[in-house]
Parts: C-alpha cells; structure tokens; sequence
C-alpha cells in the first residue's frame, strides 16, 4: 500500500516536472546540470532547476552491480559518482568472467534475484535482452533518448521490438597495437601512420612477415588466430545466425579464408587468446602486432607489460576498424531501486565527469554524441604508448566501423568459433572448419537450420 | 643379513622420497611462485623465494577483502562439519544396530544417493532454496550438505564392527534412553570415524564452488573459493597475487589434515572398510 | 514403554538425515527427471517433448563420446591410481622405514589443495610454449628441444587430466592402504620381515591378500568417482582461460566428460530439459556399474549383509 501511494506520488511529480520544465529527458538535465558544473568547478554540484521533478540524484538505496572489471577502477568510478549521487551506494558484486552468464541463467531458471545493474558483454548481450530481463530504458520514468547515443551504438542496445534495454559505457572502434622497438627494427619506423599505409592488405602483413627475423630469431605478426577472426569479422555487420538459420558461409567463411591463408603463410604466432602464456608474451618481443579495443589497452596489455611503458603504440589494422567488444549497462526490470540504478547508469552514461572518468581510468569511449562531437574529449596523451594520443587515435578512426546486430544465440558463438579457430590451427581448410562449426552449433542447438 | 637390510632400505627411502618430492613439488612451486611478482613469473623458472609475498599478499587481503572470506568460509565449514557428522552419525548407527521394517529400503536409498552426481538436481534445488528464502544466506551452504550419503556408509560401516553389541544392551539394562545410549556410550567408540568424516566435510565444504556460485550473490558472503574465482577480474594479469591467494586458500586445508589425519587412519584402519 | 523407544528409536535417529534428504535431495531429483522430458531455457515456458531430450542426446553421438572420453581417462587413470597407491603405502608400512607420518603428509598433500587451485596450478604447469613450467623443466635438462602443446592437443589432453587426478588421488588411496597393511596381523610377517629378499613374496603372497576388501572398495569408489569427474577437465581450461573456456571440453571435446555434459546442457546452454536428460542418462551408467559393485560390496564385505 505504502509503495502504491509513493509510486503514484512520484509518477504525478513527474508528470508535473516534464509540463514544467518541458525535457522529457531525466539524464539529459542531470548530465546537463553536472557538465556545466564542471566546467567551472572540479566537484560536480548537482543542483539544477530544471532537475527538480525527475531529479535522479535525489534517489536513494543500494544498487547491487555484477560485474568482472578491475575493481580498483571501479573504486574510484563509484567514489567519483557518489559526489553526485550521495545518497546511492553503489555495491559492486565481482563475478568471474566466466561465470557471469551461467549465475545469470541460473538466478533467471531459479526466479532468485538478479543485480540491480546487469553488465552486458556484447558477446552474450543479444541472449541477455532475449531473456526479457531487462528494463526498456526509453520508458519512463527513465525515458532515456536513444537519439543522444551515436547511431553507430544503436544495435547494440535495441532489441527488435524497438526497446532500448541498456546504455552503452563503451563504444569500441578497434585497431591494432604494436610494439614499437620491434617496428623500428624491421621496418624502422614507429608511426602509427606510416604502419598503416604499409599494411593495407593482408597479403601486405604475409609479405612482411614471412622471413621476418630480429636478431636471427623468427618473428610473427600476431600471437594468435583470434586475432585475425576479431578484426576480420569485426568488419562484418551480419550476425551469423538469422532467424533462426546458420549462416556461417556467408559470414565466416570469407573471414576464415583469410584466417587459413595467414596461418599457412606461417605469420601468426601459435597461442590461445585468454591463456596464460598469451599473457605472458605481451612482455616478450616476439611478435608485433595485436588485435586492439580500446578495452584491450588497459585491461591486458597494460598489467601484462608493465615494464614496457613507451614501447606501445596502436595503428589501423589492414582493411580498416572493426567493432571488438563493449559493455553496457541494463537495469533489472524487477530492481526495487530501479531509480538509484538508473541514477548510476545515467552518470556513466550521460554525465560529462562519469564519462570522463570512464575514460581516463579504463579507455572506455561512450558513444553518447554530445561527448563524440567535443573536439578533444576523449583525447590524452599517453606515456605508456609512446607519447601517443591513442583516444583520439580511436576517434579519428571511427567512422569505418561497422556494428554487428545482436542475436538471440550470440551466447554460443564463442565456444564455437573458438572450435573452428583451432581446425585451422590444425591445418584443415576455412571450409572444412566452417563446416565443422556448422555441425557443432546443431548440435548445441538443435532448433537451428 | 645386516647389509641387504640396509640396501633394501635405502631403496624405500630413495623411492618414498621421489614420490614425496612429485607429490609435493607441484604446491612447492606454488607457494614459490607466490613469492614473485608477474614479470618474473613469466621470464624464468624459480626455485628458491623471492621477494614479492608481502606485496602479494598484501593485494589479495587488502584490495580483495579475502579476511571476510576467509571467516565466512572457516564458518561455514565448521558449522556443515558439526552438523553432517551428527546427522549422519545418528543415521549410520541406526541402520547398523537396530532392527527395524524399512532397514533395508533405507540401506539402498543410501547407496544409491551415493551413486548421483552431485549437480544432479541443481537447478531445482536453487528454485528451492529461493522459495524457502535461502538465496543470498549460508544456511543454503550449510543444512541441505548435512544429509551426506557417503558419511551415513561410512559410519555404519565402523559401527557395525567398532561398537560391541554388547555395550549398547548393558546400557539399556541400565535404564539410560535411547538418545543417552547413543550419546554417552556409542559416540566415543566411533570418534575415529566421526573424526574421519570431519576432514572430508570440511575439506568437502571448503572446495565447494558451484553451489555458492549459484547461490550466494552478496560479496560479504562470499566464501575462499568464490574470490578466488573473482580473481581472475581482480588481477587480470596479476598471476603473482592470484596464486599468493590460492596458497592462503589452501592453509586451513593443512591444519586440518594435521588436527584430523590419525582419526582419518584409525578411521579406516579399525574397519570401515574391512572384510 | 522401553520396548516402544527401542522401536521408535531408529527411525527417530534416521529423521534428521532422511527428512534433510527428501527436502533437499531427493524433490529436486524428481523434479530433474521431470524436467528431462520437457524443454525449457529457464524463461520462456516449459514445453512437454516426451524422449526428445534423450533421442537427441544419442543422436548428435554426444552422450557416447562423454561416456567413451570418461571411460578412456578411468581406464588410464584407475589401474596407476592402484598400483602407485599399493606400493606406496605398503613402503610407508614397512619397519625399516621411520618418520612415517612425514612421508603420509607429503604424499596426502595434492589431495588438499583447492581444486580450483589446482587448475591454476596445471594450467600454469601444462601452459604450452617456453613458459610453462613443465616444458621449462624439461627442456632445461635438454629432455625436449622444442616445447610440446600439452593442453592444445586432442590426443594429451586426456593423458594431462590423468595425470593431474592420479597426483591428486594417489595420496588419498595410499592412507586407505595403510590403514590395510597396518591390519594385517604381525604374525604373518614374522617370518621374513628381516630379509628384504624376501619382501616381494611377503608383499605378494601375504599382504596383498590381506587387503583385497580394500582394493575392492577403492575400485568401486574410484569408478563412481571418476564417472563424475568434473572438476578436473573443466578447471583447467576454464583457469587457464584455455580455448573455449567452462564447459568446453578441451580440444575436440576430447576431455568432455558426462558431468561436463549435463552441466553445458543446463548452464552453459540454457538447455535445462537436455541436461536433465544427460544426468539420469549418466544415473542410469552409474547405476548399472553399481549393481554390479554392490555385489561386490556385499561380497566383500561380510557384515555389510543384511
């Protein structure tokens, strides 16, 4: 009773606040609020006229968010956010990788409860949104405008039913990072630039790579096949699975042809992406180049190289940038803080100091156009790369990428691709391996055709 | 005589301390890679300690919280021991010295349990637990292990052959109950299994995993192995502190194998599993 | 009145264990078997497919292979578990050989690592390349000369997992051995307990009898184990962040075991009506092995009759 009467009572303020001050946007005026705020003064204030009716920094509770991110940068996220949000506390929950999915599924089947923010991986975000979890942010009370996101970052938040089921912390237009000691013996350059236009093509890499030695000690491109299958299908808008039917030899098999041909050529190294000697070669000086999100930078090649700081720059991968990775954020449609949530999320999203923080600390790139179209705003100068503005690099680079449509199977496409990665290793051809990956992914889900 | 006695022992010696050496070599290394930061993890094979532990350590207790852990899952373990060794016990003693109608059905049911797979019913039991409101609480830990099919087996089994009939029908004729016969005069003869059995619970409930996995979402909650598993967004690439945990992790494990492994050998020594 | 209590009294002292039971064991088993006939993703509704879920756990070869990849590393593992095990332990027992406790401890001490420790540990062990420790041992003593892809390999893969239980297990078995040989009544070795000569006839033809029950409950235990084996597969290349991660069964799926199965089918997959299947598929194995083990049990086991 006591919550149908603060319920109908907040709908009415709102009501009211939206005739008033005319926005129906609550994250816009909080954003709006805080960003001139902070071009003034470093603490963000939060007082706005316009903000009094749906003013989500009023909302109070405890937010319950899982995620697998660095916790210390999140420390300092949430510490950041609560300058503006006092009254929300912020309880991040670390669930491995590995086992976000499977606690997800889990507590769904269970009927237990689900955070209050869900992190979605773009990897399994379409059966994320398929599973009727989340909240469509576009509805009010939260009534989130997808015309402020790029439309680059549509897909990947929409479902096909029009609902925007979460917001986008990252936007991740990918290229390649180098070393650049190894660079300079080879071909004795480190510019971002001239690597680029030496690379175009991947028979360009082949090429280059296919005697290349330093030191009398064979050298390769890249450590691992993967990485060749991220940029390469990072090119493709298709999902591979459409209504319900494979469609693996029109959205792999040119992709892994590619794949086949570099790996015969001998150019790519032979590790397995996520492995600990993966890892470990980050710090070593055989191979050159990796498949890089913006993510990628701070999340792996930084903490795995931590003596190579200057020897790191990051340049366009042949045949252009790709889409690699992204998180975004979802608000459990059954939270009891769904405001608070909300609260969190539109100062990740929206917020110019949650953005920036977002930025700095992890290299995440919101794709909120306001942010995008700021000369400037997620531009820094790195050290550890080389004096390189690698932010700006990734902006300047955008437009090319593509975006991948989300899907209801993407949760088994990993395990799968993966599968056909190693035939290749194996030597078998890109259509045996297609092949093979067409019968494994029936035999997972028998319903596909 | 004298000389082949010495030979031949020598040979025992060389060989029990190579399978030592294997056995042990594996968590040696360990507990030395715990000692280095991640670089040199990666650049050599070490042998001897290095000088990270303290920095190491200090990641996984301060950054990661492990001390609450590590409480929550000492509890937790405890508790489960206490209550799976009572439970079980009771039963174990029932189906060895009683007579009784449904003995036989209730013998079977037990063996068969054993047989499951443990993951058997899991989504259902969490469907369970979360109807009872025992998502998110250590009782979900705790209770339903109690009901150990393995530790009921192994209980009777020392039973039926440790404590002498006898002994209980001298109590009876003593007028002591039922419950106090049990209690007082049974319980000491089979300590050996019961101690037995207490290091494989606890060992049991300090390694499970999938079940707080599912069941606790609450990091205050989180039992050892559960951070263990976060560790891996922790430290992305901090293996150093990663494995400095998981040597923390396997502590406990150790005194209570030191606390509990003469129960364990007189456990299955005075005839669990004799003929 | 204490007649009455003598007749109550079992079933008062099996209450709690049968009560914890059926509450917590034995409603989700039957609701399991329910679910194996229907399909469901955990969200949408629940579908009602009869056999489907078992028909199509034969017909895509998957249950075979699971059995037949569980069936290859028991019949590596179990016949070295024993053997390991027997002589260990009967080393251990001997008089000439002192500080037993300290060889116990070593040898228990895999057994009390953290499972999910110890795939970090194997995933670091078994790491391919330069870095990992096995290669850098071996070819540090100039045994290999380029290193091998342990865990990248169909065809070692299973050999790794073998290894890794027998490291784990051996210690368990040997204290059960121990506790064997230490029954074996003294009189028997009189005779040529001086004469190390003679230690391989003691061994053979006195000991070795003597702990036959043992053997026999080791088998027994190790087969129901390692019908479940589980953690093993599915933490090191879940650890190691290896290919293709939980549930993925290693190269090939070549160390995809029955376990492994019912767990891709109902967590992995969002397939609960399939994992259903596999788990009283897998019980249905079980159960025929132990049939026939409860003979032996039964057998061997003089006061385990009822």
């Amino acid at each position: 009773m006591f919550k149908k009467v603060i319920a109908s009572v907040l709908t009415g303020v709102m009501v009211l606040g939206m005739a008033a001050c005319g926005n129906t946007d609550a994250g816009d005026s909080t954003a709006s609020a805080s960003s001139s705020a902070a071009s003034t003064s470093s603490v963000a204030t939060t007082s706005s006229p316009a903000a009094t009716s749906t003013d989500f920094t009023k909302a109070s509770g405890t937010v319950v968010m899982w995620n697998w991110e660095n916790q210390d940068q999140l420390k300092t996220a949430i510490a950041d956010f609560n300058t503006r949000y006092p009254n929300v506390k912020v309880e991040s929950v670390p669930v491995a990788s590995a086992d976000y999915v499977k606690k997800i599924q889990t507590a769904v089947a269970a009927k237990t409860a689900l955070p209050d923010v869900i992190r979605g991986e773009v990897g399994f975000r379409g059966t994320l949104f398929d599973m009727d979890i989340c909240q469509d942010l576009s509805q009010a009370p939260f009534n989130f405008d997808k015309s402020k996101l790029a439309d680059k970052a549509l897909p990947l938040v929409t479902d096909s039913k029009g609902q925007v089921l979460g917001a986008p912390t990252q936007f991740n237009p990918s290229g390649i990072a180098y070393r650049r000691s190894m660079t300079k013996k080879l071909f004795n350059t480190d510019d971002p630039k001239v690597l680029a236009d030496k690379f175009k093509t991947w028979d360009d890499v082949i090429a280059a790579f296919k005697d290349a030695k330093i030191d009398g000690k064979k050298v390769y491109a890249f450590r691992t096949v993967r990485d060749i299958f991220h940029i390469v299908d990072g090119y493709n808008p298709q999902n591979p699975i459409q209504d319900g039917t494979i469609k693996f030899n029109e959205v792999y098999l040119p992709t892994f042809q590619i794949i086949e041909k570099m790996w015969k050529a001998g150019v790519i190294n032979k590790y397995d992406m996520w492995a600990p000697n993966w890892t470990a070669s980050f710090a070593k000086s055989e191979d050159v180049f990796s498949a890089a999100a913006p993510w990628f930078l701070k999340y792996v090649i930084e903490p795995a190289d931590t003596k190579g700081k200057g020897d790191w720059g990051v340049t366009v991968a042949p045949g252009g940038m790709f889409n690699w990775g992204g998180t975004a954020l979802s608000i459990w449609k059954d939270s009891k803080v769904k405001d608070a949530a909300w609260g969190y999320i539109a100062d990740q999203v929206l917020n110019e100091n949650g953005v920036k923080n977002s930025f700095t600390t992890g290299m995440n790139i919101t794709p909120v156009k306001e942010f995008m179209d700021k000369p400037g705003f997620f531009s820094q100068k790195e050290e550890y790369w080389g004096g390189q503005d690698v932010g700006q690099f990734y902006m300047d680079n955008m437009d090319s990428v593509k975006v991948k449509s989300l899907g209801k199977y993407d949760n088994f496409l990993e395990a799968n691709f993966v599968k056909g990665l190693q035939e290749i290793k194996k030597g078998k051809t890109a259509q045996e391996a297609v092949d093979f990956m067409i019968a494994d992914m029936k035999k997972n889900v028998p319903e596909l055709k | 005589m004298e000389q082949s006695n010495k030979v031949y022992s020598f040979i025992l010696y060389i060989f029990l301390a190579v399978c030592s050496i294997i056995a042990i070599g594996p968590f040696y290394l360990m507990v030395i890679m715990s000692t280095y930061d991640t670089n040199a993890l990666f650049t050599d094979l070490h042998l001897l300690p290095g000088n990270n532990f303290m920095i190491n350590i200090k990641d996984v207790f301060l950054n990661a919280g492990f001390g609450k852990f590590y409480f929550n899952s000492i509890y937790i373990a405890v508790l489960t021991t206490v209550l799976t060794v009572l439970v079980c016990a009771m039963c174990g003693y029932a189906l060895a010295k009683f007579n009784f109608k449904l003995k036989k059905t209730a013998y079977y049911a037990i063996l068969i349990t054993m047989m499951l797979p443990t993951q058997l019913g899991l989504i259902a039991f969490v469907t369970e637990m979360n109807t009872i409101g025992w998502t998110d609480s250590h009782l979900s830990l705790i209770v339903p292990a109690a009901a150990n099919a393995f530790a009921v087996y192994w209980i009777r089994q020392y039973t039926v052959q440790g404590v002498p009939t006898e002994i209980i029908e001298s109590g009876r004729m003593d007028g002591c109950t039922e419950g106090g016969i049990f209690f007082k005069l049974v319980v000491p003869f089979i300590k050996p299994a019961l101690g037995s059995q207490a290091l494989l619970s606890f060992m049991a409930s300090w390694n499970s995993y999938l079940l707080p996995l599912v069941l606790i979402s609450d990091q205050k909650k989180y039992t050892v192995t559960l951070g263990l598993s976060t560790l891996d967004a922790l430290y992305r690439a901090n293996y150093g502190a990663r494995i400095a945990a998981l040597v923390i992790g396997t502590i406990p494990m150790f005194i209570i194998f030191l606390i509990f492994s003469k129960s364990l050998i007189q456990g299955i020594t005075a005839g669990s599993v004799k003929g | 009145m204490k007649n009455l209590s003598k007749k109550s009294a079992p079933y008062l002292f099996m209450a709690p264990y049968f009560l914890l039971f059926i509450a917590f064991s034995l409603i989700p088993i039957i609701f399991t078997l329910y679910m194996s006939l229907n399909e469901w993703d955990g969200y949408n509704g629940v579908k009602f497919v009869g056999l489907a879920n078992y028909q199509r756990m034969f017909e895509n070869g998957e249950f075979v292979l699971a059995l037949k990849n569980t069936a290859i590393i028991m019949l590596m593992l179990i016949p070295l578990q024993l053997i390991f095990s027997i002589v260990i332990a009967y080393m251990i027992n001997s008089k000439l050989v002192r500080h037993k406790e300290i060889f116990k401890t070593a040898v228990f001490t895999p057994y009390l690592v953290i499972p999910i420790a110890a795939g970090l540990l194997w995933a670091f062990f078994f790491d391919g390349g330069t870095s990992g420790t096995i290669n850098a041992i071996l070819m540090k003593l100039h045994i290999l000369k380029e290193p091998i892809e342990y865990l990248a390999s169909p065809k070692l893969a299973k050999v790794v997992i073998a290894v890794i239980m027998l490291w784990r297990y051996t210690g368990y078995c040997v204290l059960f051995f121990i506790a064997g040989f230490v029954s074996v009544p003294e009189e028997l070795y009189e005779a040529a307990r001086v004469d190390g000569a003679r230690a391989w006839h003691n061994f053979w033809n006195i000991s070795l009898p003597m702990i036959k029950p043992i053997i026999i409950y080791m088998v027994i235990t190790s087969l129901i184990g390692g019908f479940q084996t589980f953690d093993e597969p599915n933490i090191i290349y879940t650890q190691g962040n290896y290919q293709t991660g939980p549930y993925s069964g290693g190269p090939d799926s070549t160390v995809m075991t029955l376990v492994m199965l019912m767990g891709k089918g109902a967590f992995q997959n969002s397939q609960y009506g399939y994992g259903s299947a596999v788990a009283y598929g897998m019980f249905i194995v079980i159960a025929v092995f132990s049939f026939i083990s409860l003979k032996f049990m039964n057998g061997g086991d003089k006061d385990g009759a009822i």
